[in-house]
């Protein structure tokens, strides 16, 4: 009993010691220390989210032979018809971002976007911050800023953090974030305030009309969507309206982002 | 010796590849576990430099579960005391 009550005693002094040691050095040095130890560490753990990356496509692959020869057709069937859906709608948005190009370069306004792919190595399911971490770093010219962008026009992010083989992206989505918006192809602005996950919430007056599946989108000289109107909640008791946008990324599917290298319009 | 050794492999593999509240269910365990489980903290310290973000959180630190890991760890060995379990 004596020993225990010793013990306690002992663990007691030792974390008030550490507390009144460590607090001081993480409250004046806390970005210094944080960015030190966080270089070191992901110079330690790149290979391994590589290797992690390398053995998740490879069992991917492996998974097709247990399929039924039955659901590969059916599956195959149901893509080829998505894919001519797609392609048909692909066929006039190519033709509308031709004109939106040629329209913007006889007003010159030219975006000049370049853009680098990227591998996710980790993405918010591990990071409890709504970061993603990915393959290209400063070896690839990536910067603190840069826009993260899939599938060409949707965003999702800015980067962070730069290392040597690897970047952080912080989500727009992280809590705490606000950015400026416009919903309804660009007639309303808003703030839209970051919920976690892809989730936005943004408030706008009772009247203004939104509907469900309305696009929400970032300012900018190329179309960049943000997410889509998921639900809207109206108290009949507040002259305001709450508006749900959801990213229409599914980030625990995402394999590849793009990110903007040098846009000279980056506007946000 | 052999054991911890393992455990610390383990949780790192966690902190890499596994969701992060796996992580934390994991390294609970450990620090139960094993005496003087101070690989919980650096597990915490981890998570951090890792995945967080420099400075922005609520409390304005970037070590956020480098905290969270130091009280837990303290009120798991508080814990240990109290239960008959432990000699």
């Amino acid at each position: 009993m004596n020993y225990r009550q010793n013990n306690t005693k002992r663990n007691i002094l030792i974390g008030t010691s550490l507390l009144v040691a460590v607090v001081p050095i993480f409250y004046f040095w806390s970005g210094a220390i944080y960015y030190g130890i966080s270089t070191a560490t992901h110079y330690i753990s790149d290979p391994l989210w590589k290797a992690g990356n390398r053995v998740t496509n490879t069992a991917s692959s492996y998974g097709v032979f247990f399929h039924s020869k039955g659901t590969l057709e059916e599956k195959n069937d149901e893509l080829e018809r998505e894919i001519q859906e797609l392609r048909l709608k692909l066929l006039s948005k190519d033709l509308l971002l031709q004109e939106n190009k040629e329209l913007k370069a006889t007003l010159g306004r030219v975006s000049g976007r370049e853009v680098t792919l990227a591998a996710v190595l980790a993405k918010p399911n591990n990071s409890p911050y709504d970061t993603l971490i990915i393959d290209a770093g400063k070896d690839k010219g990536i910067e603190e800023g840069d826009k993260v962008l899939v599938a060409g026009e949707i965003v999702i992010g800015t980067i962070q953090e730069v290392y040597a083989h690897s970047s952080k992206a912080e989500l727009y989505s992280s809590p705490g974030l606000i950015h400026n918006v416009t919903v309804r192809e660009g007639t309303i602005p808003a703030k839209a305030y970051g919920k976690g996950a892809g989730n936005f919430e943004i408030t706008l007056p009772r009247d203004v009309e939104v509907t469900l599946g309305d696009v929400v989108t970032i300012p900018d000289t190329d179309i960049i969507i943000l997410g889509n109107v998921l639900h809207i909640e109206k108290d009949p008791n507040s002259p305001f309206q709450t508006i749900l946008v959801k990213s229409p990324v599914n980030f625990s599917e995402l394999k590849w982002v793009e990110v903007v290298t040098s846009s000279p319009e980056n506007i946000n | 010796m052999i054991k911890r050794i393992i455990a610390d492999i383990g949780i790192v593999l966690c902190i890499i590849y596994a969701p992060w509240w796996v992580t934390v269910i994991v390294g609970t365990f450990f620090a139960f576990y094993f005496n003087n489980y101070y690989e919980y903290i650096v597990a915490g310290v981890l998570i951090d430099v890792l995945y967080g973000n420099n400075g922005v959180s609520l409390i304005r630190t970037p070590f956020v579960f480098s905290i969270g890991s130091v009280a837990l760890y303290f009120l798991i060995q508080f814990l240990k005391t109290k239960m008959r379990v432990y000699p």
